[in-house]
């Protein structure tokens, strides 16, 4: 039964088996296609090439970020010990202390100097930062 | 490269189209399209063709590939194959006239490929009209070798149930 079935279809299915389809343009077709294809990989490849190289530079932005506090804690670190700044702020300490009582308002020249000196540090790495981001 | 992918496209065409004519039941416009979709995917993955199997498996292989993704597509679209092969059988016989010389014998092809279930009439394509054994079958289609002889076993039953049922014996 089973050689018969086979015998039946392979008759059946000869004439198909044997059938050649004609090119007919499809080549060309296909390579006009390939072409396409190809054209638009590379802009695509060209795209993503440029998105590497922003991301690239973009990688910068973090580094800078994550390095300037550093910066600016040792900025301030140094310019206490070249200062002694210790010696200031005990001085200016006293002061307060025994002017108070006395003198209930009193501005410091240099303390406001470093409260601005310092938030002026801080701030410019800020708009550094920021408009590295932007772009 | 161009030029000997060229070449490949000119040799190949032929059998590459028509396993897709048959896989989809003579649907000549929506094979050639699977079969150009086959032929540039072919040429995108040209370099990890490393001449394991013969470059017509690999184009079958591809050609598969690309007749199954639509297929998955036609179910994501909420299409039933069955009425996709429903409507490819309908094409067949409305266009049977203006097919070829042959094509009422063609005809008779599609309509009995159409009773057959996906992997079986792809098995049954591969084996008795494209001349593959059953381990190239296996490789191209990624079944195993035992899942491709029931599936040939149980769609060569069933043709030829339906091929006596309908008067032809062969002679």
């Amino acid at each position: 039964m089973t050689e018969d079935n086979e015998r039946l279809l392979q008759q059946f299915f000869s004439e198909a088996a044997n059938q050649q389809i004609a090119d007919n343009g499809f080549t060309a077709r296909v390579m006009q296609r390939v072409e396409a294809e190809r054209a638009m990989q590379s802009k695509a490849e060209r795209v993503m090439q440029g998105k590497a190289e922003r991301q690239t530079a973009s990688a910068w932005q973090p580094l800078f970020s994550r390095l300037w506090t550093p910066f600016c804690i040792a900025v301030f670190a140094v310019l206490f010990v070249v200062f002694r700044g210790w010696e200031m702020l005990a001085v200016q300490l006293e002061v307060m202390v025994r002017t108070m009582a006395a003198q209930p308002f009193s501005i410091n020249v240099l303390m406001l100097f470093s409260v601005v000196f310092g938030l002026l540090l801080v701030g410019t790495g800020e708009v550094i930062s920021s408009e590295i981001a932007r772009r | 490269m161009k030029n000997a992918f060229d070449d490949i496209v000119r040799q190949y065409q032929s059998p590459v189209r028509r396993f897709l004519l048959n896989l989809t039941l003579g649907d000549s416009q929506l094979s050639d399209d699977l079969a150009q979709d086959t032929f540039v995917k072919a040429f995108l993955h040209y370099d990890s063709f490393r001449g394991q199997s013969s470059p017509q498996t690999w184009l079958m292989r591809i050609a598969y590939n690309v007749f199954y993704d639509y297929c998955r597509k036609m179910r994501h679209e909420k299409l039933e194959m069955r009425n996709v092969n429903v409507e490819m059988k309908d094409d067949c016989l409305a266009h049977a006239s203006s097919l070829t010389p042959h094509s009422s014998f063609k005809m008779d092809v599609y309509q009995a490929l159409a009773i057959l279930k996906e992997d079986e009439r792809t098995c049954i394509t591969l084996q008795l009209i494209d001349g593959y054994d059953i381990a190239a079958i296996a490789r191209i289609t990624e079944m195993k070798e035992g899942t491709v002889k029931s599936h040939l076993s149980r769609g060569k039953e069933k043709l030829a149930n339906y091929l006596r049922h309908n008067g032809y014996d062969g002679r």
